[in-house]
């Protein structure tokens, strides 16, 4: 992976439009699965919206456990794993632990990561390209619209002279639209919109927090893949814009109900 | 859906764990240590601390307050570091320490009192990055290289004075020849700089980035670079007298010791030591090190220590024909010191042993474990 991010570098010559190309051939290499996942959310949408489920929802309203096994057996009756749609999103996760491990290896901050850096450059790239030697991509410009992509990003405002993470609230603002309208209608089903409000709260949370606290390549990454991700989603038509400002509070709309009518 | 609930919860938690992991710092130190010899004792900047050690006993120093005693260590809070850079010493008793803490935005650079490690001054919120080097102290200013690229020129009570600024990245310690300034950069560049204006009298550009120091002697600069090639140029004008390139890397300074110059390279997997004829840069001899070698050789009138990754110490006589090795189970990355009849070896990431000394036979004389606050 810091192979391919430092070939790209080699070329353009800015580690910035480096992550930002290198984030788009990523979410272009795993777009086949961000498809699977949204069929299998439209899968699960559709069982959520069956008559079927909402008669065993009603029947055994009283019975969670016996509720859960009912689905359960639904769904593999008709086919569908639920963990299925986890799959693509649990891809994500190696894939930002390696960038991440890729941006502080290339930027090499530190003297222990140029021995890192000096070891994991593949000699052979310099055949292909002079400007893919060693010599020739050390020193890496770490400096992209002002930021020092190895270190968190916090910019001075003039005038008020107080420091604020603009980069990091870009990516929690990101990650919430990303959420907010990438996420499939929940319909009535109160687990999955008690999900999807913990995603849409929780998600731009820790990503913020990440962006706080390490290199600010990390966080360009994650700007340019919620914004891509929004594009990717756009393309197929499956952005629900109207979705971003709907808020739901508690454990879901049917049953906030249910607790206050037994109130 | 309750299990795909708690799967989404357990992957955000394990990525989040895995990243504040990387980010985390501990007590050992995660990157070079650095270490300075001064009357009797040797301070060493390893992870979160420097240390102060006693060369007689290996014994960290202590205060003693009424009936507690607790190890002197700097910065006392344990909050500034880590520190990889080795400690600098004013005459009139500061030791001079950058941080190199990546999230500390103030990048702060600190002088405490060498005897009890309490802060005179504090430089922060000016330099834009993290100071990985040590100080060069020249009659009244301390001189200290930053990642911004920044030379910065101090007065003892921390003013600055004037700055040069390099291209990239500054990581190594500055050198001296009492009148000019050398200084190597990232950026591939080695500069002369005048030390009372800043102002930079010539630069040369090499083949590679540069983390290794100068060596001045008798108006001939001896450089190596990460590129492999080790060069001879005229300190006054910066031309190159000879070149000589090397498969693998150079990552610390050239020791020149008579007419010859010694270095350690760095292979992908295994390392060498050099010996050039000074004259021309031809080589004299060299020897398999069995291990990368990232640290400069100590050379005594006698012999040369060299460590390894590997974690092996060895010692040669001038000619490479082996004296004595011993192992140690780290990483060693630091020049080796001298320090009287010591040779000090730190190795890295190892909290139970911190510092090695053997005397200039191997033998093992002590080894430091810091002192559980």
């Amino acid at each position: 992976m810091t192979n391919i991010l430092l070939s790209i570098y080699g070329v353009v010559g800015n580690f910035g439009i480096a992550i930002i190309l290198f984030t788009i051939l990523i979410r272009l290499a795993t777009h086949p699965l961000m498809v699977k996942q949204i069929k299998s959310s439209q899968k699960m949408q559709e069982l959520n919206n069956s008559k079927q489920f909402k008669e065993m929802q009603e029947k055994y309203k009283g019975n969670k456990e016996k509720l859960s096994q009912e689905q359960m057996k639904l769904y593999q009756e008709m086919g569908y794993n639920p963990l299925s749609g986890c799959l693509p999103t649990l891809i994500q996760f190696p894939i930002i632990i390696g960038l991440y491990q890729s941006i502080t290896r290339a930027l090499a901050a530190t003297p222990l990561s140029m021995l890192t850096l000096t070891r994991t450059v593949y000699p052979w790239l310099e055949n292909i390209m002079p400007r893919l030697s060693l010599s020739s991509l050390i020193p890496i410009d770490n400096y992209f619209l002002g930021m020092n992509l190895a270190q968190p990003e916090w910019t001075t405002l003039p005038l008020l002279g107080i420091s604020i993470p603009i980069l990091a609230i870009v990516v929690a603002l990101t990650t919430y639209v990303q959420t907010k309208v990438t996420t499939p209608p929940t319909g009535t089903d109160p687990q999955s919109k008690q999900m999807s409000n913990m995603m849409a709260i929780y998600m731009p949370l820790l990503l913020g927090y990440f962006a706080i606290n390490f290199a600010s390549g990390l966080a360009v990454y994650f700007v340019v893949s919620n914004l891509f991700g929004i594009a990717q989603y756009a393309a197929m038509g499956k952005v629900d814009w109207s979705n971003l400002f709907k808020f739901s509070f508690g454990s879901g709309g049917s049953s906030s109900k249910a607790v206050t009518k037994k109130k | 859906m309750r299990i795909k609930t708690i799967f989404l919860i357990s992957v955000i938690l394990v990525l989040g764990s895995l990243l504040t992991a990387c980010g985390n710092q501990s007590l050992a130190s995660t990157d070079w240590p650095g270490m300075t010899v001064k009357d009797d004792r040797v301070y060493l900047s390893a992870g979160t601390y420097v240390y102060a050690i006693n060369l007689a006993n290996g014994q960290e120093l202590t205060l003693t307050q009424g009936s507690e005693t607790t190890p002197v260590r700097f910065p006392a809070d344990g909050r500034g570091g880590p520190f990889y850079g080795d400690p600098a010493f004013t005459s009139d008793g500061q030791m001079i320490i950058g941080s190199a803490n990546i999230n500390d935005r103030k990048h702060p650079l600190f002088s405490a009192n060498a005897e009890d490690f309490t802060t005179n001054w504090t430089f922060e919120d000016q330099a834009k990055d993290i100071w990985l080097a040590g100080a060069l102290i020249l009659d009244d200013t301390i001189y200290m290289p930053n990642s911004d690229g920044g030379l910065y020129a101090f007065d003892m009570n921390g003013n600055i004075k004037g700055k040069f600024v390099a291209e990239h990245a500054l990581w190594s310690n500055p050198v001296t020849d009492g009148e000019t300034i050398y200084v190597a950069s990232m950026d591939h560049h080695v500069y002369a700089v005048n030390p009372v204006n800043m102002n930079q009298i010539w630069k040369t550009e090499l083949d590679a980035s540069i983390t290794a120091s100068p060596t001045v002697v008798d108006g001939t600069m001896y450089i190596a670079t990460i590129g492999g090639t080790v060069y001879a140029l005229d300190a006054a004008t910066g031309q190159i007298i000879w070149q000589n390139n090397f498969e693998g890397g150079v990552s610390d300074h050239i020791v020149a010791a008579g007419d010859r110059l010694y270095f350690g390279l760095l292979y992908q997997d295994t390392g060498a030591i050099y010996a050039l004829n000074a004259e021309d840069g031809s080589v004299v001899w060299s020897y398999d090190a069995g291990g990368a070698v990232t640290a400069s050789p100590l050379v005594t009138d006698e012999m040369l220590v060299f460590v390894t990754e590997t974690g092996t110490v060895r010692a040669l006589d001038l000619d490479a024909k082996p004296l004595w090795m011993q192992t140690i189970d780290a990483k060693l990355y630091s020049t080796p010191v001298a320090a009287g009849d010591l040779i000090l070896v730190a190795p890295m990431g190892k909290q139970d042993m911190m510092l090695v000394a053997y005397d200039t036979t191997g033998a093992l004389k002590w080894i430091f474990a810091p002192v559980k606050k």
